[in-house]
């Protein structure tokens, strides 16, 4: 290769690198992330005590020894200890073709077979402390040697990995692959949700039987995103997992200079507009395809500002979304979005209240939460906070039409909590839980299904 | 952790941060990724902090780790990205806009490269390290930097076009492109 494109490439590493600005002082973020991480592990190291006192407790010897050899019995080999699934499996002269393809090393076939018109082989290269995973893919029939390859995992101990490997091809005819252990029995596929009235979206999940621990099937309706899979091993799902997607999205700057117009006419900074573009991608699609509206951005006071908008992907329904962003002194920034689906874009135009943790000590449900209600197009507006029957608190919206709560009250508990908004004439044209729950949730569907 | 290490940790954090920003920010292509992982990464030291001889070379390798499962677990995202550049960069034939405009397209380039490749060229071409060095941060063979460099730029050049400016000279390190290295891991080569 020329030297010519390698000091190109030097050169641009260094132009990109410099666009990375200074911080005098990164320690108090990377701090607060070191005491939020301690504070994690010794909660999951309580429960894991509360667990285990538990069942020292509750269960009687005999059987807790019992449970333990179906512990054992559960783990699976070594996937280098993996048989070889597919329908080629016994194509002696192919995995030859395979095995002289990536000659060198230990290569094990995971699988190799057809399937929706596709043909695929999973492989893994190396050994215990050093193993990587390639896919090569092609039209069905096509011979080892012309297929194409494409790296799934790798490097280091991954071939002591017994988790189900997942690929996906969206360019493959959207076939999806799941080789697991043997006792792999079935995989849940998720790629359709559905969003009722009440903008609470249903997984519609489907199960697909395993095929001595493999799973190769089309997934037409897949969506980025929005495809996930869980593998059941004998009895047990296994956690969702996310394929990976071979999406090609360049940047296109003419966006990203109509999101800064379009931030600046609805009088948003542009770097909430973008960040939240960004945070939206990152769930839903890449942000050149969405499309979006600013409804309303601004201050919420104590160094929080917060932005209202509503967004659509391809196939998607309109999300309303409200992003909360808090500084903290040292400049350095956290976000919550929370969202829900609208049945009919016009509720955007409605009142709407939220809870937000930014700028708190910890960011869970437990942590005091402050609300916020934005009233479009009406400041002065009276508007109260009820606990059930009792009235919390009261306020008036400000010359933007945003009332602020800090209360104290606990998210969680917050959430349950209604607010009402009155007329000039003092009666109640809008009343609503302050239940405005997290945006990768009101996108993607709850995890237990 | 003592007062003492407490202390050399934060010195740590302040020296080295923004050059592990640059270089996270490079493998990630996303500024605000790249700040969350190192984040995580420099999380991870403090706990080992006592233990670790090279905090460099250990932080390096938790953000490559890092970002390469994440990419697994999140393609998609890999193609997202920060604001184009603000300045124009330099040219040298005194066009600032073709410049400008090669660079970019080089950078384009780059972010569709696979993470491990992607490092290996982010650590020989803008950390300036040796092979042998880049293949002590990855924690692979000399093998596997020499063939995933060398096949790194031949999809570069492949993506680039004809125009790129690049000629097909084979490997320099005389690894040849097709990444069919003698004590590679890897050793997989494309058809």
């Amino acid at each position: 290769m020329s030297d010519q494109l390698e000091s190109r490439l030097r050169r641009t590493l260094a132009s990109q690198a410099e666009r990375i600005p200074g911080d005098p002082d990164p320690y108090p973020a990377v701090a607060r992330r070191i005491g939020r991480a301690r504070r994690n592990r010794r909660a999951a190291l309580a429960a894991a005590l509360v667990a285990v006192v538990a069942l020292g407790a509750g269960v009687p010897a005999g059987l807790r020894a019992r449970d333990r050899t179906d512990i054992a019995a559960v783990e699976s080999p070594s996937l280098l200890d993996w048989p070889t699934r597919g329908s080629l499996a016994g194509d002696a002269r192919f995995l030859a073709g395979v095995r002289a393809r990536l000659a060198g090393s230990n290569v094990h076939v995971l699988f190799a077979g057809d399937g929706g018109g596709r043909r695929l082989v999973l492989v893994a290269v190396g050994h215990d402390t050093a193993a990587y995973g390639w896919v090569l893919y092609g039209a069905a029939g096509t011979p080892a040697d012309r297929l194409e390859q494409e790296e799934v995992f790798g490097p280091s101990s991954l071939g002591r990995e017994r988790a189900p490997i997942v690929w996906f091809g969206p360019e493959q005819g959207n076939v999806l692959l799941v080789v697991g252990p043997p006792r792999m029995t079935a995989v849940k596929v998720l790629s359709s949700i559905s969003y009722p009235a009440d903008g609470t979206p249903v997984p519609r999940p489907r199960v697909v039987p395993a095929d001595h621990g493999a799973v190769l099937l089309a997934v037409p309706d897949a969506r980025p995103g929005r495809l996930f899979v869980k593998p059941r091993i004998g009895d047990m799902y296994l956690s969702a997992t996310e394929p990976a997607w071979s999406l090609d999205s360049t940047a296109d700057p003419a966006f990203w200079d109509r999101v800064d117009k379009d931030a600046a006419s609805a009088r948003v900074v542009a770097a909430d507009a973008r960040g939240l573009m960004h945070g939206l991608g990152a769930i839903a699609t890449p942000p050149e395809r969405l499309t979006y509206r600013f409804l309303w951005g601004g201050s919420l006071g104590h160094r929080r500002t917060a932005l209202v908008a509503t967004f659509s992907g391809p196939d998607t329904p309109t999300f309303l979304v409200i992003q909360t962003t808090y500084t903290h002194p040292d400049g350095s920034t956290e976000q919550d979005r929370l969202g829900r689906a609208l049945w009919d874009p016009e509720e955007a135009k409605a009142p709407v209240g939220w809870t937000t943790v930014t700028g708190e000590k910890s960011n869970d449900d437990s942590a005091p939460a402050t609300a916020a209600v934005y009233v479009p197009g009406r400041p002065g507006t009276r508007v109260e906070l009820w606990d059930g029957e009792t009235r919390f608190a009261a306020g008036t919206t400000g010359p933007e039409g945003v009332a602020v709560f800090p209360t104290g009250v606990p998210r969680s508990r917050l959430r349950t909590f209604e607010y009402h908004v009155f007329s000039d004439a003092g009666t109640v044209f809008h009343r609503a839980e302050l239940g405005l729950g997290d945006l990768s949730t009101a996108v993607v569907g709850p995890r237990d299904w | 952790m003592s007062a003492k290490a407490e202390e050399q940790f934060r010195d740590f954090v302040t020296a080295r941060w923004r050059a592990l920003l640059r270089t996270t920010y490079l493998l990630t292509g996303d500024h605000g990724r790249a700040e969350d992982l190192l984040q995580v990464a420099l999380v991870r030291a403090h706990r080992r902090w006592s233990r670790i001889d090279d905090p460099e070379l250990y932080v390096r390798r938790i953000v490559i780790n890092l970002n390469h499962s994440w990419w697994r677990r999140r393609r998609i995202a890999e193609h997202l990205t920060d604001a184009p550049p603000e300045t124009v960069p330099r040219s040298v034939d005194g066009d600032p806009q073709a410049g400008y405009d090669l660079r970019d397209e080089l950078w384009t380039a780059v972010r569709t490269l696979p993470p491990r490749m992607r490092a290996v060229l982010v650590l020989r071409y803008f950390e300036d390290l040796p092979e042998a060095e880049v293949a002590r941060v990855l924690g692979c063979s000399l093998g596997t930097v020499k063939s995933q460099s060398s096949r790194g730029l031949v999809r570069l050049r492949d993506l680039l076009g004809p125009d790129s400016g690049g000629t097909d000279s084979g490997g320099r390190d005389g690894s040849g492109g097709n990444g069919k290295t003698g004590n590679s891991d890897m050793a997989g080569r494309k058809p």
